[in-house]
């Protein structure tokens, strides 16, 4: 590290994913601008979808990779690949579900009975936003330092605020924005305060050899030293923020609420997957040799938000809200794979894998729940709990496809949920976190009683005969995709587990070579 | 004591007691003419720990674009008009103080009682002397090390452009208002050149009075009309647009 | 050449950040707490300077330039925000207002 230019060009053969990610957003800015008017939003969902699934099928590139490059900024490896897969699955879900929002606009129910469009959103900006997004939060899932680190997060951030705030003629939509920057920016200056003690007294931005230092300095009397604590609380803290953990999570239900529906299926996923993404860069690769002290916070942590949320849940009538807690209580489960974490973890630990498992799960079922409600918004109607009324004798598909989201939150056995939970239980009775098992598996009986009202409300209660939705092909597809994969990607999860664990085995190696 | 001790002390003491002015003053104004203060003085310790380069973007950046766009946009917004932020309870005072302290009390443990050192690295005074000065070391470092963070961060400042332009342009008539050609004269007109179109041109997007050529708009002869002209806020709910019968601009006489 | 040392200017960015924490945490005013954001920042880049001063490396102000880069795109967006925010908070009485409170 020293002052001597070294110019080597970058190796971008191992950044393919993350290039055509690029790529594709600078391709829709300029689509935004020169393409015809009739066929501006065909166009532009066209380059998105095209651009994140040619995105997903570049990963290939990087798998078994472990390799680095920009000077050891940006990491390709398994962690890296699965991430983005997550990412991009979202980020395709997104722009399905987002179609008929973007092309109907938000609706609203007059006093005389007829649908108004109360906000229409520009179809251009949000596809671009998004992509950004997306890449930004990729690029956390890549980072090799924590300047790239910081930048990803706040790039995925800064593109959040701005999608909550899209439908700004309803106040709404600006106020959960304003939240949500506010104390985005609070979190991001406590991560930043923790980032700056750990350069302090490591001296290096990259996480290998901040692992590498800590490791060095291990032979005195352990990590009892108060600098390095306040450093790893205050990123405790600060990443606890970005996933909304509970003692930070005042933010949520009011960004969840306000924001367009699309955009918070979208912000439910991908800036919490990039917070996790942070979490295991951070303290699984770089702060390894701390990780007695970590797993006790993140347990804690984790124990609070999945009661909290669970039990404030119950009390919403506004769906978007009591999912927006759901939320919540799913990254306590997703914080215990992180507690579960086990010193000098091997290939044989199964926390990060569940972890990794858990986002992927969360992901379809979480975005097939908020399409549900984009699909009923489309008839100005769709968040609070009334409107779901009637919904199995109306549109029975959908009523389906909403049971089954609501059962896989829940939990309940053949569907994806289940098997997500499973795994990180158990994660957690192999760390010996027995406690935290047992809340797992009460705080899930506890979800019982507002997921299946929401079944119940659609099974057992009469149309209110309101006007119907208009089903969009797309959307309509979306939801059924989405249902589908609920149904069945459970049964092909013992695959996708050792993919995910082969590659978070292999983070771990690396960070233990590393610190030898 | 040696005159940079003593430096430190007098810019310290500043900042200090100009942060506190910025929680503590009434008006927010004011709080950002502390805030302004309080950067100088942060520049200023830049420049005694050998960050020249930084310094001076610390002026440019920080007080010279950031402060006064603040100070713009407090000309420009009616604070009392925007929401609070928090609800404002005792309780949250007392608990921001208490937990302040603690955080405090944290720190300075962590200052006075840290072991661990840090590995130096090659950036030493005679080694930055060497090639240049400070900035050159820097560019060396952004050019190399952080070229990845170097080109991403241009994409932050492209969010940052269209999100601005997303949300601070004033509102399009786009939707209904637009269809129904809801025009927007300012009252403002010199006697005569009043008119109202003698048919709507249907053209989205503009309002049919711009649209029309002056051959469309009638004179109006003897008084002058008033034309009222709907506040395009009055749009914004739902329930609005039930007060009048229909859509259409309200003429008076 | 100074007598003052790395802890100084630590102590400094210490008090700092918290002044802003406080801010943020007892302040009601938006555009306040906004600011009292970017002292928080600024407190770190001290620090992140401080550090870099102490090990000889650049590192720290490299870092600190970036966040100086992105704290300029932040307060864009913040301020965006906030008028897009006027705009709607002046057209709609103050129940409404309250909407997200509880």
């Amino acid at each position: 590290m020293g002052l001597d230019l070294d110019l080597t060009a970058p190796d971008l053969t191992l950044a393919w994913p993350q290039l055509i990610v690029f790529v594709m957003t600078v391709v829709l800015l300029f689509a935004d601008a020169f393409v015809p008017k009739a066929q501006h939003f065909a166009t532009l969902t066209g380059i998105s979808l095209v651009g994140y699934i040619g995105a997903a099928f570049a990963l290939v590139t990087q798998s078994g990779q472990n390799a680095a490059t920009f000077d050891g900024a940006f990491r390709a490896d398994g962690l890296t690949v699965f991430l983005s897969l997550i990412i991009l699955v979202a980020a395709v879900a997104t722009v399905v579900i987002s179609a008929s929002y973007l092309q109907n606009g938000e609706q609203q129910l007059g006093s005389d009975g007829r649908l108004r469009i109360a906000n229409s959103v520009p179809a251009g900006e949000f596809y671009v936003l998004i992509g950004f997004s997306v890449f930004g939060a990729m690029l956390v899932a890549a980072a090799g330092n924590l300047i790239v680190l910081y930048i990803g997060i706040e790039l995925s951030a800064l593109a959040t605020y701005v999608l909550t705030a899209f439908a700004k003629r309803r106040l709404t939509s600006v106020e959960g924005a304003m939240k949500y920057f506010l104390l985005g920016l609070f979190a991001s200056a406590i991560l930043l305060y923790g980032m700056t003690w750990i350069y302090g007294v490591t001296g290096s931005m990259d996480l290998d050899r901040i692992a590498a230092h800590l490791a060095g300095t291990d032979a005195g009397d352990g990590f009892t030293d108060p600098a390095l604590l306040l450093g790893l609380l205050l990123l405790v803290v600060g990443i606890g923020f970005k996933m909304a953990a509970v003692p930070f999570h005042f933010w949520t239900p009011d960004a969840y609420d306000g924001a367009p529906t699309p955009v918070t299926a979208f912000m439910s996923v991908v800036p919490k997957a990039a917070a996790f993404a942070a979490a295991i860069r951070l303290f699984v690769q770089a702060l390894e040799p701390l990780s007695d002290q970590w797993t006790t916070l993140w347990a804690v942590l984790a124990l609070v938000t999945m009661v909290f949320g669970n039990v404030v849940a119950i009390a919403q009538r506004n769906v978007k809200r009591m999912l927006a807690y759901s939320s919540i209580a799913h990254t306590g489960y997703i914080m215990v794979g992180l507690a579960a974490y086990t010193s000098g973890g091997t290939i044989d630990d199964p926390s990060i894998s569940s972890l990794l498992f858990y986002i992927l799960a969360y992901t379809f079922m979480n975005i097939g729940a908020f399409a549900v409600i984009t699909y009923l918004q489309q008839r100005g109607v769709g968040m609070m709990l009334e409107d779901f009324n009637g919904l199995a004798s109306t549109r029975p598909l959908i009523a389906v496809a909403m049971t089954l989201f609501m059962a896989s939150l829940m939990g309940v056995p053949p569907l994806l949920g289940f098997y997500a939970k499973y795994y990180v239980i158990v994660a957690a009775i192999d760390a010996d976190l027995l406690w935290l098992a047992v809340t797992i598996v009460v705080a899930s009986a506890v979800s019982a009683f507002f997921y299946l009202r929401i079944v119940a409300v659609m099974y057992f209660n009469q149309p209110d005969g309101r006007p119907l939705a208009l089903p969009t092909r797309l959307l309509s597809g979306g939801i059924g995709v989405l249902a589908v994969a609920t149904l069945l990607l459970g049964l092909f999860s013992s695959p996708i587990i050792d993919l995910a664990d082969q590659w978070s085995g292999a983070l771990t190696v690396l960070g233990r070579t590393a610190g030898q | 004591m040696e005159w940079a001790s003593v430096a430190f002390y007098l810019i310290a003491t500043v900042c200090v007691l100009s942060a506190a002015g910025v929680v503590i003053a009434r008006s927010a104004v004011h709080s950002a003419i502390f805030l302004i203060l309080c950067f100088l003085n942060i520049a200023a310790t830049f420049v005694m720990l050998g960050a020249e380069f930084l310094a001076v973007v610390q002026v440019i950046v920080y007080t010279g674009a950031i402060l006064v766009l603040v100070l713009f946009v407090l000309m420009l917004v009616d604070e009392d008009q925007l929401p609070d932020f928090h609800t404002g309870q005792p309780i949250q005072r007392i608990s921001g103080l208490i937990l302040g302290l603690i955080l405090l009390l944290e720190i300075g443990a962590a200052i006075t009682a840290r072991s661990i050192q840090g590995a130096t690295g090659g950036a030493t005074p005679e080694n930055v002397a060497a090639v240049g000065g400070n900035t050159q070391a820097l560019g060396r470092v952004l050019y190399d090390d952080n070229l990845l963070a170097f080109i991403v961060v241009s994409l932050v400042l492209t969010v940052a452009v269209i999100g601005a332009i997303v949300l601070a342009l004033p509102d399009r008539r786009v939707g209904i208002n637009q269809r129904r050609g809801t025009g927007t004269i300012n009252l403002g007109h010199p006697v005569g050149t009043d008119g109202i179109p003698l048919a709507l041109p249907a053209v989205r997007g503009e309002s049919p009075i711009a649209a029309a050529t002056p051959g469309d708009l009638r004179p109006v002869a003897g008084e002058r009309q008033i034309i009222m002209v709907r506040d395009p806020d009055a749009y914004t709910e739902v329930g609005q647009h039930d007060a009048a019968p229909d859509n259409r601009p309200l003429i008076k006489r | 050449m100074l007598d003052v040392g790395l802890d100084h200017f630590l102590f400094l960015s210490a008090i700092l950040f918290i002044i802003g924490m406080m801010g943020v945490l007892i302040r009601r005013n938006l555009i306040v707490i906004f600011m009292c954001v970017e002292l928080m920042t600024n407190a770190v880049n001290l620090s992140l300077v401080a550090f870099a001063w102490n090990l000889n490396s650049i590192d720290g102000q490299a870092f600190a330039l970036f966040i100086i880069a992105v704290a300029a795109a932040e307060a864009v967006v913040g301020l965006a925000i906030i008028i897009a925010l006027s705009r709607r908070a002046h057209t709609i009485n103050v129940d409404e207002v309250r909407t997200l409170r509880n």
